[in-house]
Parts: C-alpha cells; structure tokens; sequence
C-alpha cells in the first residue's frame, strides 16, 4: 500500500513538473469543447429533440463527456512501450510490487493532478461561460466522482493491455492509433451514444468505451436515477480488463527480450 | 543530396514498416474504422436533422471527404513531426541528421514518411466522389483546381504543425501541443460559419487550419461568400510551409544534444 501511494504521489506531482505543456494543454481542450459546443448548438437549433435526447441535454452532455475524458485519458500505453522499447521494462521488473499494479497507482495519481490543472478549471469556465446545469441532487457530485474513477480504471486496463502488446508486437503505434480512435468514436466524447443508428447501438452500449465519457456525464447530468447499474457496469469491465492484463502480462513476460544494454 | 538518395529512402521506409507487419495492418484497420464511423456518424447526424445550418449533407460530407484526403496526405509525409520531440529533439537522434548533408528538416519527414496512411487519402477521394453530385452546378474548369487546393491544405497542415512541434526546441518537454493541435483540424471540417466569431477568427487568422478543410472545399460549391478565402489558399499554404520551415530553422540554433 505505501509503494502504491508513492507510486500515485510521483504520478500526480509529474503533472506539476510540465507547466507548459499543462497550459498548453488546457488551452487546446477548452477550444475543442467549444468548437464541439457550438457545432451540437447548430445541430440542434429550433429543435426540441434530436434522436429521442431533449437538445437542452445533448448540448450540456457533450460539454460535460468532454470534461469527463478529459480525466479518463491516459497515455500509460505509450510509456509502457516506450520503457519496453528503451529497455527500461528491466527495470519496472525488479520493483516491490506487481507491474501493472505500479502503473495503475501512478496513473491514478496523474489522473488526479489532471483533474485539478485540467478537468476543473475547463469545467469552471464552461459554467461561466454556458448554461450548464449543476446537480440537484448533492450525492450526484460524489457518484460522479466515483463514476470517473472507474472510467479512468477502464482506460487504464484498455492501455494496459495495449502496452502490454509491446512485448510481442515491439511496435504498437498502430494499436495504440486504433485504441484512440475507438475511445473517441465509441465512449460517446465527441458523439453522443444516443445518435448510433438502431444495430451499432447495442453494440457501442456493450463495449467498455461508454466508460470513459458518456457513463460518468450520463450520472452527473442525473439522466437516470438508477445509477448502480451504470457503475456496475463500470466496474465490472474494469475489473475484466485488469484480469485480463495479468493475463497477458504473464504471457508476455515469459518472451520479454530486454534490447540494449 | 541527389533525388535518387530520396526515392531509395522512400522506398526503404515502405520496407521498413512492413517489417512490423501485424503493427502495419493494425494500423491500416484503425484508420479505415476512424473513417467508417464517422461517415456512419455523419449519415445518422443527417437522418436526424436535413440540415447543419445552411448547408447540406452532400456540402457537408464533401467538406469531409475534402479534409479526410487533406489530412491522409499530411500524415503521409509529416508524419515525422509526431516524434520530432520525443525521439529527436529530447532524444538526441537529431545529432544523426545532423551529420548528413542534407536538409535536416527534410530527412526528418522522409526518414518517417508513412504509407501506411495513404489508405486515408483514398478514403477521403472516394467521399468526395461520392459526395459531388449532390452539390449543384459546378463549373468543371473549377475541378482541375482540386489537386492545388489539397496540396495546399497539407501544407497549411503541415507548415501549422511544423512551426508547434518546432516549439519543442525551445520547451525542452516530453510531449507538445502537436496532437492538439491536431485535433483542432478536425472541426475544420464542417462549414465555418456554424462556429462563434472568436473560434471563427481563430482557426482563419491565429491557426489558420480552417484552410485545410472548409475555406478550400467551398471553392467546389456554391458558395461566392468563401470565394476569396478558397483563391487564397494557396499562398496560405506556402506561407504556413514557410513560417514552418523558418521555425523549424530558428529552432534547431537553440538545438543542444542529448550527449547520449
């Protein structure tokens, strides 16, 4: 538990060390949102609805996705093969506890230096700057707290098992291409779930991606009051997903070649 | 060096990319999805609604199909920027270029020349084609200037992201705003006019990628209101390419290696 918690607390203040990059940043997501913001506007001017979602919500909800991914989004893929690449993998090998338990914790940590430098501050200025709606319900608050806890979980197995496919694979720039395309196209960040025609939406609903953006704005917008099984299904996919990259990891890790010396 | 240097490292690219084979088709199949599902977002938006703005589906989807060939020639050619920081600048292999006689600039792009996204470009033609009926009267003389308009969109592309990764340089940081700044591209898809004054000032005049997708795209239809940015779009893409090229330049003075 205390190498977990170092490991979280090297995470989060790495944030701070890039200052630049944070603004940078943070700049670039506040434009998107507000690009996106005024293309759903257009959409969905002089309507009352668009696909069965009242067009008030689907404006506040692509704001709110945004801010949501904002948090879930990690990089730990690349790192990991990048280490795996430079040979650093040797290493992460030797350390007190599991790989992917070390990454997860640092991860989190990260994640939770975002949220603060990133997430909030774009979350305040859309406040300021549109009419979104804040929660009626006080618990909404901590159930979406939890909510993007589990989303950033689902990412974390999701590039876990991508990075983990640096072992056999040595190159997955491709891969790592292919996972953000379906985090962007199906966790509902930049398109509302909602809109999918009738056969890819069953589809989009099963697959873990929803996740990361459309489950945690889905509970904070209170557009269902049944939110356990939201978080259940948060849960349980990162859950899956972790199991299987224990699994993957000790296939792998059995035909590790450390390159370089 | 001479063009005969450039075709054989041109095509050694291609071999070496498909050494990672699994890796190559992995990443044919990504973009090939990336662009399925936002063409199948684009029908279902459209089913939903006639119309984004002013402007039709078929303006609409032209306008993507325009941006999508834009962006697969970019990313075939200036792929190299994405690991310009990372792998050169902080990395040190820039003291490899350095020591050849050629352009630095130059063996950075071909050294990571990417034909693995030309499926892209494809794509995108294949959009268009599929899109142009549904404009209206075109005159057909403005069809030959399609090949200028996109050449000059990859190089508004390319000259914009060039000039931001080249900032590396100077930030000395693991990652820059490039896939950012990237992404801010992909909103120059869709007409101009249906973005707010300040985004629109933003993307014609601060980060001028609104000529990589839209402004050029209207030359095809009737829009006389755009007609001007359209004409303009090439100069803007050559001066984009040289503002690159100069910061790219500036950039490498303040080059110091990694010593490794």
């Amino acid at each position: 538990m205390r190498a977990a918690l170092a490991a979280a607390r090297i995470g989060f203040t790495h944030v701070f060390a890039f200052r630049a990059e944070v603004l940078i940043q943070l700049v670039s997501i506040s434009i998107v949102a507000a690009l996106n913001g005024s293309l759903w506007t257009v959409a969905t001017e002089n309507r009352t609805s668009i696909g069965g979602v009242p067009a008030a919500e689907m404006r506040a909800y692509v704001l709110v996705a945004w801010v949501a991914v904002s948090f879930a989004a990690t990089r730990v893929n690349e790192d990991i093969g990048r280490r795996f690449r430079e040979g650093h993998i040797a290493g992460d090998l030797l350390r007190p506890m599991s790989i992917q338990a070390f990454w997860y914790a640092r991860d989190l940590g990260r994640a939770f230096g975002t949220l603060l430098v990133q997430s909030i501050p774009l979350f305040l200025g859309m406040l300021l700057l549109t009419d979104l709606p804040l929660p009626s319900r006080p618990e909404t608050w901590a159930l979406t707290l939890v909510s993007l806890v589990l989303g950033h979980a689902t990412n974390f197995g999701l590039s876990f098992l991508v990075g983990t496919a640096a072992l056999p694979m040595q190159n997955i720039s491709g891969l790592t291409h292919l996972k953000g395309t379906l985090v962007s196209v199906f966790s509902g960040a930049l398109i509302p779930i909602e809109l999918f025609g009738p056969t890819l939406r069953p589809i989009v609903y099963a697959l873990p991606f929803r996740a990361l953006a459309h489950t945690p704005a889905s509970i904070f917008l209170e557009r269902t009051s049944d939110i356990l099984p939201l978080l259940g299904f948060q849960a349980a996919w990162a859950l899956a997903l972790w199991g299987l990259g224990v699994l993957a990891w000790r296939a792998a890790a059995r035909t590790i070649t450390v390159q370089g010396g | 060096m001479n063009r005969r240097v450039y075709t054989r490292w041109l095509a050694q690219r291609l071999k070496v990319r498909l050494a990672y084979r699994a890796d190559f088709f992995v990443t044919v199949l990504g973009d090939a999805l990336l662009a399925a599902v936002g063409l199948v977002f684009l029908r279902t938006l459209f089913t939903h609604v006639d119309a984004l703005g002013t402007y039709t589906a078929a303006e609409v989807l032209f306008c993507w199909g325009f941006a999508e060939t834009a962006v697969g020639i970019f990313f075939v050619f200036f792929s190299g920027l994405w690991s310009l920081n990372q792998r050169y600048i902080v990395g040190g292999e820039l003291d490899r270029v350095l020591l050849r006689p050629a352009d630095p600039y130059l063996q950075v792009l071909v050294d990571n020349v990417s034909w693995e996204d030309v499926p892209i470009a494809l794509l995108g033609a294949a959009v268009m084609a599929v899109a142009a009926p549904g404009l209206g009267d075109i005159p057909a003389w403005r069809w030959l200037a399609l090949p200028v308009l996109l050449v000059g969109a990859a190089g508004v592309l390319g000259g914009i992201l060039t000039a931001v990764s080249s900032a590396g340089f100077h930030l000395h940081h693991r990652g820059t705003a490039v896939g950012l700044v990237f992404q801010l591209s992909t909103f120059t898809r869709y007409p101009i006019d249906l973005f707010a004054a300040p985004l629109r000032l933003l993307l014609t005049f601060a980060l001028p990628l609104g000529f990589a997708g839209f402004y050029p795209a209207s030359f095809l239809m009737n829009r006389p209101e755009w007609q001007v940015y359209a004409l303009l779009q090439p100069f803007v893409g050559a001066a984009a390419m040289a503002i690159g090229y100069g910061a790219f330049r500036f950039g490498l003075r303040r080059y110091a290696s990694s010593g490794t």
